[in-house]
């Protein structure tokens, strides 16, 4: 679950003008800026050196090319052969180059390269949402906004922030998986940031399933 | 991120400023399996069959636009035609108290209309046809959800003028019977009337579709409209193919939205339903900015109906269809632009202006999707007249291969230039002038007027 951190957190997470953000942390761009206003040095998390991160990296790109070479010798292979058993020889350390650029039509190497990439960490490939707030600043609306979504199990994937003279439109991505842990439908997701919002006072919440952006805007 | 910040304040803005919604979900069901013959058995079954599958349709429909902020403003039946439904009956009364049931399941399942009490005569006409056209002014008077729809013509068949007669006959007598003949705003004549469009009151559950479908009719005149002001104030307004880009682009969006909604209805309200077309009409609300009206004088027509009006309209109609048949595969329906005088606050104005008349309503249809729609006359217009001007309407069509309709509402006791406001969507009537010299002799003439020579394709 990830917790958004907003320009008042910061004084408390800063330790000697340093300030670790770690995964589960989402900084509002009025944190961001206030980081550099302080001249705070940012440290985050995977930046320290991970135990085993070159090599798990190493790992999962071997993995990815070895799926990758099965793959692209099974669509080689003709259709009325049997399934391969296990490649007897090990697989090659470099898919040869001609093979990784082979973009024919359903060509299982590249579809597959795709799925890889759709499931990049920390961009699950469930439902979102997309909150958009707006109406006068004024400090803690990002907090209890966020507490709202986390109670729900909603988890913040992202915060956009704008901030013009005394007024601010701000903009969370929302992954929805964890509604059904708190079984909470979106309605009531939706109920539940809009009760918020009425509680705050000035602002407005919209709820809105990222589908229809999707849709409107992707040719 | 997968959708700029850019764009999704733009669908925002879209949603909350500019008036767009899914004007309409229109749940289309076959009732080809109805028994003939006994008026009550047709009654229970056409009850059952419709509560059954279109009690959750208002349930549904509020739970998808909930998901997705876009208002869902009207939930619709649409229904095989009833002429074809109660063909074995045998008095207009049972025909009327068909459409009383068909009014109370509406009432009973949420929605605010039911249409398809309709007839197909465009080569001649039934006894069940004849039955149900003169059934229509009780029926439609005897209701207040009930949609009736009659196809007069097509480019097949040429135009049945034994009925266009009736149906001038028709409309005076329903005019007669509500106030201020607000029943006439429930019946539309057709040339080559859609079997999906999703659109009251022209709607029906064409023979050839299949249990149940979906249909979607999007809206957007005030998206459009601020997207041509925002390319005035960047001062890019001086090339028409920049004009042309824009209501394109807009058009795409309006029916994406359209067909996510339409089709994760479809889904929630599960088999047999299945997702049918959406019909990209920009269609106006009485709201202000969501007009076509507005549209046309902001490409710099002084006043909707001023030399021009046709051009600027065909121009928005083409670009509208272009952009939503790049975004859907599923355009269907009547789709264009629907230019309802009383529904369009902009129009209402030209007409008070005195620049709009029933002659470029006429020459504006040829190039947009419907017709003379929402047109109000002064009530001594003669069942001929009307007549006369259906017959010029559903000829454009006939002759263009194009959907033309006539929606025209004769007010007792009224003059040219009265105002008279229906209230909620149906808007203010705005009483048009018509011609004096009488057609009279020329709708007496019995038959049909042939098929133009461009119907011979085989």
């Amino acid at each position: 679950m990830k917790r958004a951190i907003t320009e008042r957190d910061i004084e408390s997470l800063a330790r000697d003008g340093k300030l670790v953000v770690t995964r589960d942390m989402v900084l509002t761009p009025a944190a961001r800026e206030a980081i550099s206003r302080k001249g705070l040095s940012v440290t985050y998390a995977e930046d320290a050196p991970p135990p085993v991160a070159p090599a798990a990296q190493d790992e999962i790109s071997r993995v990815i090319q070895q799926v990758l070479a099965e793959e692209l010798a099974r669509a080689a292979a003709p259709a009325a052969a049997a399934p391969p058993p296990p490649a007897p020889q090990p697989p090659p350390e470099r898919i040869p180059e001609a093979a990784a650029r082979d973009t024919r039509v359903g060509s299982v190497g590249t579809e597959c390269l795709q799925r890889v990439l759709d499931c990049a960490p920390g961009q699950p490939s469930g439902e979102r949402a997309v909150v958009t707030v707006v109406g006068e600043n004024r400090p803690g609306i990002v907090s209890r906004i966020s507490a709202a979504v986390a109670e729900c199990g909603g988890d913040l994937a992202d915060i956009s922030q704008v901030i013009l003279d005394r007024y601010f439109s701000m903009i969370f991505i929302v992954n929805l998986e964890g509604l059904s842990r708190t079984n909470t439908s979106f309605r009531v997701f939706k109920e539940r940031l809009q009760d918020e919002a009425v509680r705050i006072g000035q602002v407005q919440v919209l709820v809105m399933h990222e589908g229809i952006f999707k849709a409107m805007h992707e040719v | 991120m997968f959708t700029s910040i850019k764009e999704i304040h733009e669908t925002i803005r879209m949603i909350e400023a500019e008036h767009l919604d899914i004007r309409t979900v229109t749940l289309g069901l076959s009732l080809l399996d109805a028994p003939h013959g006994d008026v009550n058995a047709l009654c229970n079954f056409l009850y059952e069959k419709i509560h059954s599958r279109a009690r959750r349709l208002t349930e549904v429909a509020a739970a998808v636009e909930d998901r997705f902020g876009v208002p869902i403003v009207n939930k619709r039946i649409s229904m095989t035609p009833i002429s074809i439904v109660a063909e074995g009956l045998k008095e207009i009364d049972e025909y009327v108290a068909v459409a009383r049931v068909l009014d109370k399941v509406a009432e009973d399942c949420g929605v605010d209309y039911i249409a398809g009490y309709s007839a197909l005569v465009q080569k001649g006409a039934t006894t069940g046809d004849l039955n149900l056209m003169n059934s229509i002014p009780y029926a439609l008077a005897a209701t207040r959800r009930v949609c009736s729809s009659v196809n007069l013509a097509s480019s097949r068949t040429g135009i049945n003028m034994d009925c266009v007669r009736l149906m001038g006959q028709v409309i005076k007598e329903l005019a007669g019977r509500t106030v201020h003949a607000s029943g006439c705003a429930r019946l539309v004549v057709f040339a080559n009337v859609p079997e999906d469009n999703p659109f009251i009151a022209g709607a029906f559950h064409g023979v050839g579709e299949p249990d149940a479908v979906l249909n979607v009719g999007v809206s957007g005149p005030g998206v459009v409209l601020n997207a041509l002001r925002r390319l005035k104030r960047q001062g890019q307004f001086d090339r028409l193919s920049d004009i042309a880009e824009t209501i394109k682009k807009m058009a795409f969006k309006i029916t994406r939205a359209g067909e996510l909604i339409g089709r994760h209805v479809a889904e929630e309200l599960g088999p047999p339903v299945q997702f049918g077309i959406v019909d990209l009409s920009l269609a106006p609300t009485p709201a202000i900015g969501d007009s076509i009206s507005d549209i046309i004088e902001e490409m710099g027509i002084e006043s909707t109906g001023a030399p021009g009006t046709t051009a600027a309209l065909a121009m928005l109609v083409d670009a509208v269809k272009k952009g939503g048949t790049m975004a859907s595969s599923s355009v269907g329906g009547l789709s264009g632009a629907f230019i309802p005088v009383s529904e369009d606050a902009g129009m209402v104005a030209a007409t008070l202006r005195g620049s709009l008349s029933l002659a470029k309503m006429e020459a504006m249809t040829a190039v947009c999707s419907v017709g003379l729609d929402m047109v109000a006359v002064p009530g001594d217009t003669t069942a001929e007249t009307i007549s006369g001007i259906i017959a010029d309407e559903l000829a454009i069509g006939m002759i263009n291969n194009k959907t033309t309709a006539v929606r025209i509402l004769p007010v007792p006791d009224t003059k040219p230039g009265d105002v008279i406001d229906l209230g909620g969507l149906l808007g203010q009537l705005v009483i048009m002038p018509v011609s004096d010299f009488s057609s009279a002799d020329f709708i007496r003439l019995k038959g049909r007027i042939p098929p133009s020579i461009t119907s011979s394709r085989n």
